[in-house]
């Protein structure tokens, strides 16, 4: 959730470059409600039956509570037709890409644009 | 004025407490430093926390070499297998699996998911022209 509190600080950065800042997790409609309320300027996104997470092949098998399924964290830069740009998935789950960095790869992968 | 002999010519070992703490200190070091890393909202690998444990774990190592002592001993033990699940946690454990996800120049495949208000959300959502940042985070636990 930390992650998100960076982003939600960065937002009119994201906006200004008109890039919209969709997070998926696999907690249900309520608990995503709850983290939207607290996050508004991102999109939450309630991934409950993982079907998002494992069309994007994210799933961490038995890292979740009570040694269920969950997102290994991920983050994709996908352009307006839906196509990946660009993507980071760091070796350790500890690890969590900064905003700083995020909006570096958001400007060399749409550069000029 | 005339030398005095020490009062009993025995000669006791200096107590070595104070290594024995600097190695505790320097093992809840790294914790500590973690937590001023997240108060800041870095948050990278945190190599510091078992490599400053097993800094520590040495130091308590040399009081024990020192001056042996029962809780001194055990201390070390006990410190030493924590130093031990650090490393555990941060070499094994908190890997990811390897990615073989959709890659680069890919299309996001077909997904559906929902919104947290509950529209459905779905990977047309995501090709109306406008860029996305897509994130997958471990949720609210």
């Amino acid at each position: 959730m930390l992650e998100l509190g960076g982003l939600e600080k960065h937002h009119e950065e994201f906006d200004k470059r008109k890039v919209r800042v969709v997070v998926v997790s696999n907690d249900d409609q309520a608990s995503a409600a709850m983290t939207q309320t607290q996050f508004p300027d991102l999109i939450v996104i309630s991934d409950a039956q993982q079907n998002l997470a494992k069309a994007m092949r994210v799933i961490q098998h038995g890292m979740g509570p009570g040694g269920s399924d969950t997102n290994a964290p991920t983050t994709f830069l996908v352009d307006g037709a839906g196509y990946v740009r660009w993507l980071f998935r760091p070796d350790r789950f500890l690890v969590r890409l900064s905003p700083d960095k995020l909006l570096a790869a958001v400007d060399e992968t749409w550069k000029g644009n | 004025m005339e030398n005095l002999p020490s009062n009993t010519g025995v000669s006791v070992p200096p107590r070595r407490w104070p290594l024995f703490l600097m190695g505790v200190l320097m093992f809840l070091l790294g914790p500590a430093i973690s937590v001023v890393q997240v108060i800041l909202g870095q948050l990278g690998m945190p190599w510091h926390v078992p490599v400053l444990a097993a800094v520590g774990v040495l130091f308590m190592a040399g009081s024990v070499l020192q001056r042996p002592g029962v809780w001194r001993s055990v201390g070390l033990v006990v410190f030493a297998l924590l130093c031990g699940l650090e490393w555990f946690f941060v070499l094994v454990v908190a890997k990811t699996p390897p990615y073989e996800g959709p890659q680069v120049s890919d299309k996001v495949p077909e997904f559906a998911a929902t919104y947290a208000d509950g529209r459905a959300f779905t990977n047309k959502d995501l090709e109306d022209g406008k860029p996305s940042v897509l994130l997958f985070y471990r949720g609210h636990w």
